[in-house]
């Protein structure tokens, strides 16, 4: 159980798709410019990553390995259509509002990622966890950035407003160059945080081998003399 | 739609409704092979290449295959086959035929099957229900503004190798803001009316 | 020896095939068999957006609506009970982010009632905006061609958005006129 939790937490904060990893640029930047339209991107591709990376995991010793790549695009597009066709029938507002990004959730780069990467090489159970803690950190990190975007731009979040009657919204904000920004001072401070953990696990190992060293200096003393 | 028309659609398509900064279609390769001017070149050669003979033919497979039997719900699917394929046909034809071309873009070319501009503009075609001529010049258009977007983005990260700017900010931060600079400058063109 | 080597080859290679086809119908399948399962539901929001619309123009529950002109733009006459209350056009003209798609509506004295937006991919908070009732409330009770800034004001940042409905109201008052006097023209005979 513990490991599927680590496996979770992998997905959402350490090796985040987009924020870490870097992948799937394209709705990340197109859909975030409300929260609604984001949290329904990212629960949307979440589905298919989960369904995608459960049937590549299935059929892994199926699927032959030269052809395997045009096998997974055919698959995840299957259940991308199958996404597209529920949410027209069941979700019809933000069938609308998402547009042409939903069959692009199929060149959605980290879907063919995990496929490739994780569910081809991996059993059932880790593959879906995997696609859980993938899919809901995408949907985290679209959040995050549609949060910011439609705050600052419109002064609103979830359509309701927040900011003051006051505020004059900063249109750049929902605008394309708004969308690259946002994303790049976000990533900008992902990256400070590991920066600063991963320098504190350098001074702590720094400290350890100090100590490590000393100890071992002290018995190499000895042994030099002889050498010489 | 006379050839003004055609000519006002490809205009559009390059520069106001450039695939990059107005659509954020194809945004991976654009952050990921931008590092130097001739290699965003070639890669924007080699969709070029791929969208405009991907216009054509999902096009005629629309057209002939899926509207005649009323399998438009499919057409997500089938372009994405038509595409690998193509681009795996490409890929073995330029192998054989023109290996000078095949060295140069070699590289890029299993890249392009997971660029979504390709996918989306046949899927914009098939929305805007254009006629052949019209699918061959928006596809040809269209990759024409992502290879000018690339180059001028490559060119101007070339020069940001040499600044200086604080630890959080190196490398996809920096290339992301200098990105969004880049954008507002397009967006000026999103005014032009046609 | 060697022939049977290659015959393997060429048997692996279409095994090889015939699972890419498999996994190909298989989806084809699959998908097909959802479609007939939901299209009818998305033929029904269709419709239930459409006179939602309606309705809310003509602040009426359930109005009747018959076709009566039909093509880029469709027109219908719309009834409370059996009383012509007034037309409905629906049309669509080109946005920022796609088309934008309205639902007019018009008096029996084809004035101006109402503008109501029933699909638009505009950006949120900007040229979304032109959905919202204080842009569309303009149009109330104006007649003719319509001008953007002569007596109907763009969102400010959003002018593309706010010309695409303008226009749209512009082609369904065409539509109106033409399909009215093509009926007329019809009884004349």
């Amino acid at each position: 159980m513990n490991k599927y939790l680590k496996q979770l937490k992998e997905g959402l904060l350490d090796n985040n798709p987009t924020l870490v990893q870097l992948l799937g640029m394209c709705p990340t930047l197109a859909t975030t410019t409300s929260v609604e339209n984001a949290f329904g991107m990212g629960l949307a591709a979440t589905a298919v990553l989960i369904c995608s990376n459960l049937f590549i995991s299935l059929l892994r010793k199926f699927i032959p390995q030269q052809v395997r790549i045009a096998a997974y695009i055919v698959i995840i597009s299957g259940f991308v259509t199958a996404v597209e066709l529920l949410m027209r029938a069941y979700f019809y507002s933000l069938y609308q509002a998402l547009g042409l990004f939903i069959p692009l959730i199929v060149v959605n780069c980290i879907i063919l990622a995990r496929a490739e990467a994780f569910a081809s090489k991996n059993p059932v159970l880790p593959s879906i966890v995997d696609g859980v803690g993938m899919g809901l950190g995408f949907t985290f990190a679209l959040v995050l950035i549609a949060v910011v975007r439609e705050l600052l731009g419109a002064g609103t979040i979830l359509g309701i407003r927040i900011m003051p009657e006051a505020y004059e919204p900063m249109v750049i904000f929902v605008l394309p160059a708004g969308a690259f920004m946002t994303l790049g001072f976000i990533i900008a401070a992902v990256q400070k945080i590991r920066n600063t953990a991963e320098e504190k696990k350098r001074l702590a190992t720094i400290e350890e081998n100090r100590h490590l060293k000393q100890t071992h200096e002290e018995t190499n003393e000895e042994e030099e003399v002889v050498t010489v | 739609m006379s050839i003004g028309n055609v000519l006002l659609m490809m205009f559009s398509a390059v520069l106001v409704e450039n695939f990059i900064f107005a659509k954020f279609y194809g945004c991976c390769p654009f952050l990921g092979v931008s590092e130097k001017p001739d290699t965003a070149l070639g890669m924007g050669m080699a969709v070029t290449f791929v969208m405009t003979v991907s216009g054509a033919v999902t096009w005629a497979v629309y057209e002939f295959l899926l509207e005649p039997f009323g399998l438009e719900y499919l057409k997500t699917v089938a372009f994405i086959l038509v595409i690998a394929a193509l681009v795996q046909f490409i890929e073995m034809f330029l192998r054989k035929f023109i290996p000078a071309l095949y060295s140069a873009l070699g590289i890029y070319l299993p890249l392009i099957t997971t660029n979504c501009a390709v996918l989306s503009s046949a899927l914009l075609i098939v929305q805007n229900d254009y006629s052949f001529v019209e699918a061959v010049c928006f596809g040809f258009a269209a990759a024409i503004g992502f290879t000018l977007a690339i180059t001028v983005f490559a060119g101007l990260r070339s020069r940001m190798r040499h600044a200086d700017p604080p630890k959080a900010f190196k490398g996809f931060p920096l290339t992301l803001i200098t990105a969004g600079l880049l954008a507002m400058a397009f967006s000026c063109f999103s005014g032009v009316k046609l | 020896m060697e022939k049977t080597v290659k015959q393997n080859g060429t048997i692996q290679s279409l095994l090889v095939g015939l699972k890419l086809l498999l996994i190909c119908a298989i989806v084809a399948g699959v998908i097909s068999f959802i479609y007939s399962l939901t299209a009818e539901q998305y033929e029904k929001n269709i419709q239930a957006t459409k006179n939602d619309a309606i309705g809310e123009i003509f602040g009426l529950e359930a109005p009747t609506c018959k076709e009566i002109a039909k093509g880029d733009t469709t027109v219908y006459t719309v009834y409370n009970g059996d009383t012509l209350i007034g037309y409905c056009v629906e049309s669509a003209s080109a946005g920022f982010g796609g088309d934008v798609a309205l639902m007019v509506g018009y008096g029996a004295d084809r004035a101006l009632l109402g503008v109501s937006v029933i699909a638009h991919s505009e950006t949120p908070g900007l040229g979304a905006k032109v959905a919202e009732s204080a842009f569309l409330d303009q149009y109330k009770g104006q007649s003719g061609a319509l001008v953007l800034g002569e007596g109907v004001d763009a969102v400010s940042g959003a002018t593309i958005s706010s010309r695409a409905v303008t226009n749209a109201v512009n082609l369904a008052t065409e539509a109106l006129e033409t399909a009215l006097s093509e009926q007329n023209g019809g009884e004349g005979q």
